[in-house]
């Protein structure tokens, strides 16, 4: 072999190793930038501990909450189960304090996405938390509630743990039955006793009619009896959900059925909440003997945050014939003369003599008051600015609650009423 | 020419060292490079292989396999492949593809496919880019599709990125969704940054619920109540509503009930105030199991009354969450030093409603209590037999307290003395009884 030849072999294999080198390192450099720690942990775990400060991550667990999803992801998404755990570790021995509360959330939503079947086994080791038994289910992907229910099942249904068991379950047959109807309510069946049927089948029927109502209907009519009890409301929540028309055709042909009665009050609702105009029309088509029903259901229930005004209601059931309102229009009416007094007598004052003579009845209909009640409610009717409708409201009063106002006649007196109505009065209450 | 040859065997030599330096750097670049891809693709290789098998399992077009484009995916799929799939999916997606996949998720026939695709998309677009998200799901107009983006949202954004979310409800909840409620988060944010979290509830005041300005309140009065107290007392009169100081009430209870109460008993002018005292003194009757008479027995003797008065009162709407007959026997079963003067209001509630169950209560009462309450309260009424109440006064062992009790059984006789003395001539008692009775009528 020449001199020469003997050097250009020199150089041939110093290249190759050199891009043997290279390749390996920009091979490891690759692995390392996407977090392949496993060596890492599995020495450190031969070792006997799990240090966390051996973790080789871009980020430390304190200040997980401030990593971009990408980078935390891409690094944490092939690591091994015991990195996760000394991660956790890591958290659970910050001090006390909102860096620790945003690591524990972001941990926590983090590795349900990761490792849905580590995080399902997790709740078991806390079953009075409710919060990260909320925080688990709410960012868990989908494919994660299959594990997540059977799992929540197992918590202890006991105590403090029983309100944080219902609730966290309630979330997942919530989301499963959005989206797998039909595998929620297998589940369901399938679990009867501990996952408390009734109590969440409507979640999943009313979930399941919003996207097939057939199907909804299928798997009621093949329930036994006693456990399809009460779901038809939750049908047909669901149903007008997809298709309020079709719904309420159902309702109307069903109305003779012996669950409708109650489910019709409950549908009622909430298309009255969607619509009061397409609810006035459901109910003119039910049978008279249920229209008395849903409405007061309606008048009753309807009310607070997100629902209509008093004034709106009260206006809404006065379309309907007077035997229908004339009782339950009082919920309407008092909450409307505790909001506005101005607004309620100049509306009342406008109304026809006949029924005005209703509304002054309504407004007072009170529950159980006390003397000193019937007193106050005296002196707001006396401000009513039309004197004959004040004189309504007052003769209501007195002549309703007169056997309580026996020490007070001396009221009427200070009445801005005439003498005569004031005699009239007097002889309301009892001597 | 001989001269000629070296210079150019020379040159020849240095143009192939140079080249072959050339080609020594090349190398060693694309073994680097080499080596890094072979590492993303072995990275990538679980990710490919679950994408095939969710293509085959769920359609005959492929789906998320490296050879894909964007293009080609079949978005109604979206919901039934991993999360790590997805995220790699979107995350090497341009936002404008993103964009347009939104889009195209809307524009899916309605079902549990579209809704379970939905989800998943914003569950990982949300914490991939907050902004681009919520920008999203209110541009969508499919009701029940927008109601599971907004859960996709709310369950899984990053901690950073709240404050975006926050905004998204406050915008969904003043137009396409009322129901939309910043307590879904106001918890979570109040322990991660509350300083952050309570500035926004003040910019936002009047454009929240009572719901949900009531659950902030008590969402921070169970994390810090020293804050929402201090909050709460530098506020305005007008801003000091029924919803904030039941919520920094309520919330504060959960952590030092007796610090509570004695807050709420503080602030009796404030309207609702009472209402809440009630909703305390009824949960405590509820829960008595948990609730040891201690904590009764040790509160202020003001803050005591108007937990007693609040929960005697609640008993008397439609639908009181505790039973007249619930509150006497919790009320009773204190030490009678506590309910002295309280129980009769409560008493003639019950008798109202059942006044046989209030006799046989009474009749099973120990001694000790059963006089006391004989000297508060007679029964009477329907179902309530007086021959059996003046019995048990009767029975009283103490001299002074059985003289009350009689003394109150005869008020009960009649508004008059002459309606009293037509009552007592009916009772089937003896003579010398009813001679006894009437000495205890005392009319003006």
């Amino acid at each position: 072999m020449t001199e020469e030849r003997r050097r250009n072999y020199i150089i041939v294999g110093g290249m190759i190793f050199s891009a043997w080198l290279a390749f390996v390192g920009g091979r490891e450099r690759e692995m390392r930038r996407v977090g392949n720690i496993r060596s890492v942990a599995d020495s450190s775990e031969k070792n006997g501990s799990v240090s966390p400060t051996s973790l080789q991550l871009t980020f430390d667990a304190t200040n997980i909450a401030d990593a971009a999803f990408a980078d935390l992801y891409e690094q944490l998404r092939f690591s091994s189960r015991e990195t996760r755990l000394a991660m956790r570790e890591r958290i659970v021995a910050m001090p006390e304090g909102p860096a620790k509360e945003a690591a524990r959330f972001t941990y926590n939503k983090l590795m349900v996405q990761i490792a849905p079947a580590d995080s399902a086994n997790a709740m078991l080791e806390i079953p009075n938390d409710g919060e990260t038994l909320h925080t688990i289910v709410a960012a868990a992907p989908q494919s994660a509630m299959e594990a997540l229910a059977p799992m929540v099942l197992k918590l202890p249904n006991t105590g403090d743990a029983s309100l944080s068991r219902g609730l966290a379950f309630g979330d997942v047959m919530e989301k499963w039955s959005r989206v797998d109807p039909e595998a929620a309510a297998a589940f369901l069946e399938n679990n009867y006793d501990e996952s408390d049927f009734p109590a969440y089948a409507e979640t999943v029927v009313q979930n399941w009619a919003a996207v097939d109502p057939a199907e909804a209907r299928e798997w009621i009519g093949k329930l036994d009896p006693s456990r399809a009890y009460d779901l038809k409301a939750a049908l047909l929540d669901g149903w007008f959900e997809r298709d309020r028309a079709a719904a309420m055709d159902y309702a109307v042909a069903h109305a003779g059925d012996e669950d409708s009665w109650s489910a019709n009050r409950y549908f009622a609702d909430t298309i009255f909440c969607e619509s009061p105009e397409e609810a006035r029309a459901f109910i003119n088509r039910l049978p008279p003997d249920q229209q008395q029903a849903v409405v007061e259901e309606i008048a009753s229930v309807v009310r607070g945050d997100g629902n209509p005004a008093p004034r709106d209601l009260a206006k809404w059931l006065m379309q309907f014939p007077p035997k229908l309102w004339e009782k339950p229009i009082s919920h309407a009416v008092i909450d409307w003369q505790d909001e506005d007094p101005a607004e309620f007598f100049s509306w009342a004052a406008r109304l026809p003599a006949e029924t005005q003579d209703k509304i002054a009845v309504a407004f007072a209909d009170r529950y159980d008051p006390k003397p000193e009640d019937i007193e106050k409610y005296i002196s707001i009717a006396a401000t009513a600015p039309d004197p004959q409708l004040r004189e309504k409201l007052i003769y209501q009063l007195v002549g309703r609650y007169g056997s309580m106002l026996k020490e007070k006649r001396q009221l009427l007196e200070q009445l801005p009423i005439s003498p005569a109505e004031q005699h009239a009065l007097q002889t309301l209450i009892p001597k | 020419m001989k001269a000629t040859q070296p210079i150019a065997s020379r040159f020849n030599r240095r143009t192939a060292r140079i080249a072959l330096a050339g080609c020594a750097v090349v190398l060693l670049l694309g073994s680097y490079e080499a080596g890094r891809q072979t590492a993303l693709i072995q990275r990538a290789r679980p990710t490919i292989r679950l994408s095939e098998r969710a293509s085959q399992t769920l359609s005959p077009t492929k789906f998320g396999s490296a050879s894909d484009t964007h293009e080609n995916i079949r978005l109604e799929n979206l919901g039934r492949i991993s999360f790590g799939e997805l995220y790699d999916l979107i995350h090497s997606a341009s936002p404008e593809q993103r964009s347009s996949w939104a889009k195209q998720l809307e524009s899916l026939t309605g079902g549990p496919r579209k809704l379970a695709a939905t989800e998943a998309f914003f569950k990982v677009l949300i914490q991939l880019d907050a902004n681009a998200a919520v920008q999203l799901v209110a541009e969508i107009t499919d009701r029940r599709a927008r109601r599971v983006a907004i859960d996709a949202v709310l369950g899984a954004f990053r901690e950073a990125d709240i404050a975006i979310v926050a905004e998204m409800i406050i915008r969904l909840h003043a137009t396409s969704d009322p129901k939309t409620r910043l307590s879904s988060i106001a918890r979570e944010w109040l322990q991660i940054d509350p300083a952050a979290a309570v500035k926004f509830m003040e910019r936002h005041r009047d454009q929240l619920a009572n719901d949900d300005l009531y659950s902030f309140m008590w969402d921070w009065s169970i994390i810090d109540p020293a804050a929402a107290h201090s909050w709460f007392e530098h506020q305005d009169r007008a801003q000091q509503t029924d919803n904030v100081i039941r919520g920094v009430v309520l919330g504060w209870y959960q952590r030092d009930p007796a610090a509570a109460v004695e807050f709420a008993v503080a602030h009796l002018d404030l309207k609702g105030v009472r209402g809440v005292i009630g909703e305390i003194a009824n949960g405590i009757v509820r829960d008595t199991s948990e609730q040891p008479v201690d904590f009764i027995n040790e509160m202020p003797t003001l803050a005591r009354n108007a937990l007693i008065d609040a929960v005697i009162q609640s008993t008397k709407v439609r639908e009181p969450s505790n039973s007249p007959s619930d509150v006497a026997r919790w009320l009773v079963a204190l030490p009678n030093s506590i309910w002295t003067g309280r129980v009769a209001e409560l008493l003639t509630t019950w008798e109202r409603k059942d006044g046989p169950a209030v006799l046989s209560w009474i009749d099973e009462l120990p001694m000790e209590k059963r006089a006391q309450l004989l000297t508060e309260h007679s029964p009477a009424g329907e179902g309530i037999s007086p021959e059996r109440i003046f019995e048990l006064a009767v029975e009283i062992p103490d001299h002074k307290m059985r003289e009350a009790a009689l003394q109150k059984f005869s008020e009960r006789l009649g508004p008059t003395r002459e309606e009293a003395l037509k009552s007592l001539q009916k009772l089937s008692l003896s003579v010398a009884q009813k001679h006894y009775v009437r000495s205890f009528l005392k009319f003006k």
